[in-house]
């Protein structure tokens, strides 16, 4: 197998594959060339966006504009790749290109902040429509109590607790050490305490006791 | 203080109940989009790949240009300087787009002292004994001579639209048609012109343009200096042994003795030789 399709067949698995520090300079030119193929592309697309899109709901809640966030990240990853060393995996790359576009999201303007949410409910999901609403409702005060968090600790938290990825994980997205996103899970942990004292229902949401 | 993992879980539960996902038209918008990119990439590429090898192609065209250019401003010494008639320099024209193709060499001169370039129809060279010259160039269109040090006398006879030069450490004289001396040396350089037109062209400064009956002076620190051509300055110029002797061509040339601005009086060089006796102009008169 060449080293060319060996590399192709790697970024179609998505295994977590590193190459060795002298196979280094002969693929840096091989991610071009994949993503020149329009079929490859497509296949990449198709692994990854489900995982880009739940991330970036995950990280900034229900947004309109989450099509405009997805199709930016791949068009990033359009341009980042021919400087991707291998260092980590694809998706790992990828990963860390969707928190960037997060990032860059939550520094929008107020307006921009405060025009992409849904405003509107969306449709129950499941067999019981109350609690879905109740769900709804909670998910929608944490959203609250999330914005009120500096981006690092929102995206350590987000990633942390809504997505369960593991420290090491969101490390290696965000591009810290594993003891820095650990601190700002914990500091991300007591300030939503904080603001669930003043709020019941975010209270509630916690699973708090009134105390 | 330690995470809290039933918190954890709890909001892991109620953030898979949130529902925000892309439809497949939005996935394949972007799909789209990301191939839309790939293109326009590659066209980036292809342009700035085509705008290099335009460039390289343009250099390597030019490079020869420059190159002679370059010789040119800067001629390179293969056969170094001739002494004299000692080392005559042996050179042969290949090409006859401007005249006919000529062999010459330098051949001492035992009437003078001194040495002789004879390009037969084209141009005649003449060298005093202690003079440096060497030969640059011969071919059919571009006759140059290098004249290091001492003095030359250049007849340029029939140059069929090609060039004649001299060239000095001080500045290039060329030939426009024309009767010449040049006297050079590493401090100083005099021009006097018998017949025609010649430009000196400085190596620092700008050219001038001599007629017949002037004369240059050109110094290392000094702006070139035209004055009116007198019999002292001319000796100065050119030896008299030098000159050719040749009858025919005073009686064949637009500027007869008599016109000359000779000084009255001034029958004698600084050395105290006495000047040549000015020929007398056949004007027609039948004998």
């Amino acid at each position: 197998m060449a080293p060319e399709d060996f590399f192709i067949t790697a970024l179609a698995s998505g295994d977590r594959w590193r190459m060795s520090q002298a196979a280094r300079p002969q693929v840096l030119y091989l991610p071009v060339k994949a993503m020149n193929d329009a079929t490859r592309l497509d296949e990449l697309i198709c692994k990854e966006m489900p995982r880009v899109e739940r991330l970036l709901l995950r990280m900034l809640g229900p947004r309109t504009d989450l099509e405009d966030l997805v199709q930016n990240v791949f068009l990033e990853a359009c341009r980042a790749l021919p400087g991707f060393r291998g260092d980590s995996s694809l998706s790992t790359f990828i990963g860390a290109i969707t928190v960037h576009v997060a990032r860059r999201a939550m520094r929008g303007s107020w307006w921009q902040r405060h025009k992409t949410h849904l405003t509107e409910e969306g449709p129950a999901h499941g067999p019981d429509p109350e609690c879905a609403v109740i769900s709804a409702r909670h998910m929608q005060h944490i959203r609250r109590a999330l914005e009120r968090l500096t981006p690092k600790k929102r995206i350590a938290f987000c990633l942390w607790c809504l997505e369960g990825m593991e420290m090491n994980e969101i490390a290696a997205l965000t591009g810290s050490t594993v003891s820095a996103t650990r601190g700002r899970v914990l500091h991300a942990q007591r300030e939503l305490r904080a603001i669930a004292a003043k709020d019941p229902v975010l209270r509630e949401a916690l699973g708090e006791e009134q105390t | 203080m330690k995470l809290d993992e039933p918190m954890r879980e709890r909001l892991r539960r109620l953030a898979s109940t949130e529902h925000g996902e892309l439809d497949e038209a939005a996935r394949t918008r972007i799909a789209l989009a990301a191939r839309r990119a790939l293109p326009a990439r590659h066209a980036r590429t292809v342009q700035v790949g085509l705008v290099l090898a335009a460039a390289f192609i343009l250099a390597v065209l030019l490079w020869p240009a420059t190159l002679e250019q370059q010789r040119t401003a800067q001629p390179s010494r293969p056969a170094g300087p001739v002494a004299g008639p000692q080392a005559p320099v042996v050179a042969s024209a290949q090409h006859a787009a401007c005249g006919p193709v000529v062999t010459a060499s330098w051949r001492a001169n035992g009437m003078t002292g001194g040495s002789e370039l004879d390009l037969g129809a084209r141009a005649l060279f003449r060298a005093e004994a202690k003079a440096v010259v060497r030969t640059l160039s011969l071919e059919s269109c571009s006759t140059k001579v290098v004249l290091e040090q001492g003095a030359l006398f250049v007849h340029a006879r029939e140059l069929g639209g090609g060039a004649l030069s001299v060239e000095t450490p001080l500045g290039l004289v060329e030939v426009k048609g024309t009767r010449f001396g040049v006297r050079a040396s590493a401090h100083e350089l005099r021009v006097s012109v018998d017949e025609g037109k010649v430009r000196v062209t400085p190596r620092a400064g700008e050219s001038v343009l001599l007629v017949a009956g002037q004369a240059l002076r050109l110094g290392t620190k000094q702006l070139a200096k035209v004055s009116k051509l007198s019999a002292r300055l001319r000796a100065e110029v050119v030896p008299a042994e030098i000159e050719i002797e040749d009858e025919k061509v005073w009686h064949e040339g637009t500027v007869r003795p008599s016109q000359l601005p000779f000084e009255p009086g001034s029958n004698l060089t600084e050395e105290g030789r006495p000047m040549r006796k000015p020929r007398v102009v056949n004007e027609g008169v039948a004998p």
